[in-house]
């Protein structure tokens, strides 16, 4: 077994050496790299079409990516990054370390609401809370619905810790302002509990300990396409949903400037932005891109909600401290 | 010169263990400041955090114990039984599984959908909802490390000679006389040292308090290390929480620590389990037998057979077919966690060579007392900011890429080498000090001693450490996922990523493939290498 | 008197059937190859092995199925007989009171028990400082204080050296008198033992094989 093993990663190693010229690095996250994630389908097609090597390396989770850049400063490996979460923009472009992209952002589908010189966005979702329609036939139509009712019980992220954490965070503090803390006080009384990352709320909310789990209006497709399973549904809340976008940017000390380039120009096309709504479970940045028909079923959210990078770099720690005390009654 | 000859195992062992300690600090000690630790120190929200950090740390230790000597003082009637022996080896399950995993399991157990909950929904018609709060962190805690403190009260039970039990029972000592004169005493030490370690350990438990916890009302130390390195990118102020939190920590352990005696013991020559007449026919003694045996069984093993069960209905067994993927974890598991397993028990086995002269012939305790601490070292350092210091320090050198199975065998050897101290230490000072003199006689020392006499004859605490130290690093998932690289991937990792991307299948089978794996290297350590004489 | 008739046990290699009558006052010592089952007849007697079958009465009373605190009997062994934290007055209190919560009479007993055995000045030592031999004489201290009139001892001063072995026989010696004991008593050397106790018995494969005089033991082995 070993030896089959050790053999299979010796052929693997030694064709892509044969085959490429020039290596990319790429820092993404690690489910991006897993075998059911794109990482693997999109290494392949740009492999093909730039006959170089792609390194796709999985950190922890979207916030290690900035974490790592931080600390490797000028001197890392990577020469592109793949999956900063929009909302940290502010402090990324702070760093001095990214470049500008030079494509034409102007025709995506997210537009009209994100324009930028150094960040490509390639994929987007909304956050929302996920239930079960078996066990609840009355989702909540709102945030005050939520807040009204009487026996619902949601797990949700840290915002310490995790991307839709602060996601839910920024998406209270859209909504209600400077009441964001008597909503908080008040949406404690549901929580069940705060888990570090989505992975294992998701978990939770799948065994069985919550009614609603903070996810992502794109969660249900997944059920439905893999699992045939339709009842998992998205409430859908009329205050609007706040979007979370992913990006991707190339470092300015790349050696493979070009082949960046050429990386960032993949990951939007079409080839690329077709993969992305089964493996990543986001919406594609091109209205060309093929969606499965699962995706059909899912709510329509009109008019996203968004902060600005800046004033969330600002407000930050504040927001947390305030997140924190309200929570601690 | 060659009269010093036994001083070069254990301070070499030392040395490498400090090594990497250091490494770390050289990567971090640039960002101390000690102005930030007192506004640090000063600040109200974290003198909360720190207070809940103690507070937690305490009673979790606290009842760890509590549970764990009366489950010690009635399981060791019953230790010849080779059912006790099984249950007893499956209790370790709870102490190495992987923190996330064990969470789960006793969410399984413990939580609003769980067994007892579902118990509760048919009695009663409601669910029960305990898990989720200051219950939850403690019940955790006590899941993790009821069953290390268990092995370690009946090591030191059994080291009471048995002469001494027939002693007291021909003066008839009623039980709690036998307790205070003659158990209380063999493990008073032990006790503390477990205490000190179980106490370190919640001290840093930081996805339990997140998970269970609640919410942000119960947070501790490492959460805010973990804010300030990640989020706020301010390395100062985790520095600064470091310190705070390596400082209370290694205060409060060595208060422990304080309370151990020391009793001149004669060596005992005798170390065997058949206590006279402990086993009673009488019908009330064996009730409350079986009533506490069956406690600490709902304590350590009943969430994970919960787990196994909900595991076993998502799994899809054609899928397992051909899942390299999941080989592939299998492969690096392996190779990774037996790479830091038998490092762990090589270099616990250096330190307790010069360790066991400096005690039993030399008696100079400081030395001593610094070789053990270099070993228990890494206990009160805070996981996160080790890592970071790490990666900071040896970036600029090599490519983290490429040194990454090194550095990760590495730091899981040095998270396991107190365990492995712990299991082997009393077994190697007993040994050494009855067959010493022997040993003299027959000039028969160095390399030679310790191969052929020393280790045969600890063999089945050998056996025990390895199957732990192996285990425990196979279960790592904060040390893989900082410098794991794609091409690395060990068991936990593969389930915390099937879980970060919907697969709840594929989680399953990563978590029973774990669980069969950990639980045939403890059967093969304890049941097999363990028992031949 | 000591009666044991018969009083079997199955041990791994083989089965004991011991059969021995010992008076009131008598001192027996036990000889016999290492595994031949010297220490199976004592633990017998003391109770911390039951027997399977037969029956051991002392003084017409039935004791096999006592527990070992009940048996007017007490055992001293080769090493192990303290507790190492409690001091030597402690160790010795045990024999009267296992709570170590005495009256002043009792009291009274123990100090003199500690008199008798020269051991005063060493009343609040540490076990740990005491040599082989004053480890011994507290042992013995406890024994004599704890009333029981039968005494089993499994070599006791085997990691003596010669002369203090000598002079340990002749405590033992003095306090049987004294106390009206009666001793059995497993020896290393039984040579030395020749002029102290009234018989030796052989054990051998489990079974009493047979009583010896002293005279004749002096005789065989030279």
């Amino acid at each position: 077994m070993k030896l089959y093993i050790k053999t299979l990663l010796i052929i693997l190693v030694s064709i892509n050496i044969s085959h490429s010229n020039e290596k990319l690095t790429v820092y993404t996250y690690d489910s991006f790299v897993a075998e059911w994630g794109p990482g693997p389908l999109l290494e392949e097609k740009f492999e093909k079409e730039c006959n170089c090597d792609l390194e796709l390396i999985g950190l922890s989770d979207g916030v290690e990516i900035l974490t790592r850049i931080m600390y490797e400063g000028k001197n890392t490996n990577a020469d592109v990054v793949l999956g900063l979460d929009s909302n940290l923009l502010y402090r990324a472009r702070d760093t001095n370390l990214f470049n500008l992209h030079n494509i034409d952002i102007t025709n995506l589908a997210i537009s009209n609401r994100f324009d930028d010189d150094i960040f490509v966005p390639f994929d987007y979702g909304y956050f929302s809370f996920i239930y079960d329609s078996m066990s609840i036939s009355e989702p909540p139509k709102s945030f005050d619905d939520l807040l009204q009712s009487n026996n619902l019980r949601i797990i949700i992220q840290d915002p310490r810790t995790s991307t839709p954490g602060l996601g839910l965070l920024l998406w209270i503090k859209d909504i209600y302002g400077s009441k964001a803390p008597e909503v908080w006080a008040k949406l404690g009384e549901k929580i069940v509990t705060v888990t570090p990352g989505w992975s294992e709320a998701y978990g939770l909310f799948l065994d069985g300990e919550a009614d609603m789990v903070l996810s992502y209006t794109t969660s249900p497709a997944y059920h439905i396409t893999y699992e045939n399973d339709y009842r998992y549904k998205a409430a859908h809340f009329i205050e609007g949903h706040y979007e979370q976008i992913e990006v991707a940017a190339k470092l300015k000390n790349t050696q493979n400037d070009k082949i960046a380039d050429k990386f960032l120009k993949f990951i939007i096309s079409k080839e690329a932005q077709d993969i992305l709504p089964t493996t990543q479970w986001m919406y594609p940045v091109i209205l060309e891109a093929d969606l499965p028909e699962s995706y059909d079923q899912l709510i329509k959210i009109e008019n996203p909600l968004r902060i600005e990078p800046e004033e969330i770099f600002l407000n930050n720690e504040q927001w947390i401290r305030e997140w924190e005390s309200s929570l601690s009654n | 010169m060659r009269k010093y000859n036994w001083l070069i195992p254990g301070l070499l062992a030392s040395f490498l263990i400090l090594v990497i300690i250091i490494v770390s600090l050289f990567g971090i000690i640039k960002y101390s400041s000690f102005k930030l630790i007192l506004e640090i120190i000063n600040d109200r929200y974290i003198q909360s955090i720190i207070y809940f950090t103690i507070y937690q740390s305490l009673i979790s230790c606290f009842l760890s114990i509590l549970i764990a000597l009366p489950l010690a003082l009635t399981i060791q009637k019953y230790v010849k039984y080779r059912l006790v022996k099984i249950v007893l080896s499956l209790a370790w399950l709870s102490f190495i599984s992987p923190v996330i995993i064990g969470v789960f399991a006793i969410i399984k157990l413990h939580g609003i959908s769980g067994w007892i909950s579902g118990v509760s929904l048919f009695v009663t018609g409601e669910k029960l909802e305990y898990i989720y709060g200051f219950n939850g962190i403690l019940i955790a805690h006590i899941f993790f490390n009821v069953p290390f403190a268990l092995r370690m009260i009946l090591g030191s039970l059994n080291t009471i000679p048995n002469e001494l039990w027939r002693v007291a029972i021909q003066n008839n000592l009623n039980r709690w006389q036998l307790f205070k004169i003659l158990e209380w005493p063999a493990i008073r030490n032990n006790i503390l040292i477990t205490s000190a370690i179980i106490f370190c350990l919640c001290f840093t438990s930081f996805v339990v308090v997140l998970i269970l916890g609640g919410g942000p009302k119960y947070s501790i130390i490492e959460v805010a290390i973990y804010y300030a390195l990640k989020i706020e990118f301010n390395i100062d102020r985790a520095v600064a929480l470091g310190i705070t939190q390596i400082a209370l920590a290694s205060f409060l352990a060595l208060l422990i620590l304080s309370f151990t005696k020391n009793y001149r013991i004669e060596p005992y020559t005798k170390i065997n389990l058949k206590i006279p007449n402990l086993q009673s026919n009488n019908y009330k003694i064996l009730t409350y037998d079986i009533f506490i045996i069956l406690v600490g069984i709902a304590v350590f093993l009943l969430p994970i057979i919960a787990l196994i069960v909900s595991c076993l209905k998502v799994i899809n067994f054609y899928s397992l077919i051909g899942n390299t993927g999941l080989l592939n974890s299998l492969y690096w598991t392996i190779i990774l966690g037996f790479s830091s397993g038998i490092l762990s028990v090589l270099l616990s086995i250096m330190l307790l060579m010069t360790l066991k002269i400096l005690i039993l012939k030399y008696k100079i305790k400081w030395l001593a007392v610094m070789i053990e601490l270099s070993g228990n070292l890494i206990l009160i350092l805070p996981p996160i900011l080790l890592a970071t210091g790490i990666f900071l320090s040896l970036r600029n050198i090599f490519n983290i890429q490429q040194i990454a199975p090194y550095v990760i065998i590495g730091i899981n050897c040095l998270t396991t080498i107190p365990f492995s101290i712990r299991i082997l230490g009393s077994d190697y000072i007993r040994i050494s000090s009855i067959y010493s003199r022997l040993f003299d006689a027959y000039n028969i020392k160095g390399l030679s001693r310790i191969l052929k006499y020393e280790i045969p004859m600890m063999r089945s605490s050998i056996a025990t450490s390895l199957a732990i130290s192996v285990t425990l690093s196979m279960g790592d998932l904060g040390v893989i996922s900082l410098f794991g690289s794609t091409d690395i991937r060990t068991l936990p990792l593969y389930i915390y990523q099937s879980l970060g991307s919907y697969r709840m299948d594929n989680a399953a089978e990563g978590i029973l493939l774990l669980l069969i794996l950990t639980t045939s290297i403890i059967f093969i350590a304890e049941q097999i290498f363990g028992e031949k004489k | 008197m000591i009666e044991i008739q018969n009083i079997s046990v199955k041990l791994d290699d083989f089965k004991t059937d011991y059969s021995l009558y010992v008076d009131n006052g008598e001192w027996i010592g036990i000889i016999g190859q290492s595994g031949s089952g010297k220490s199976t007849l004592l633990n017998l007697i003391a109770g911390f092995i039951y027997a399977d079958t037969g029956s051991i009465r002392i003084n017409s009373m039935e004791i096999n199925s006592m527990h070992p605190s009940e048996r007017p009997v007490s055992c001293l062994f080769q090493e192990n007989n303290l507790f190492p934290h409690l001091s030597v007055y402690e160790n010795i209190a045990i024999g009267i009171s296992p709570s170590l919560k005495l009256n002043a009479s009792e009291k009274k007993q123990v100090q003199d028990t500690l008199n008798y055995l020269n051991l005063s000045d060493k009343s609040n030592s540490d076990i740990g400082i005491l040599s082989g031999g004053e480890r011994q004489r507290v042992a013995i201290g406890r024994i004599v204080l704890s009333n029981k009139k039968i005494l089993l001892l499994d070599e006791p001063f085997s990691q003596l050296d010669p002369n203090l072995r000598i002079e340990m026989l002749n405590l033992m010696r003095k306090i049987r008198d004294e106390k009206q004991l009666t001793i059995i008593m497993v020896l290393h050397t039984p040579v030395e033992a020749v002029s102290y106790v009234d018989r030796f018995i052989q054990i051998k494969n489990g079974r009493i094989n047979r009583n010896i005089k002293p005279a004749e033991y002096s005789l065989e082995i030279s």
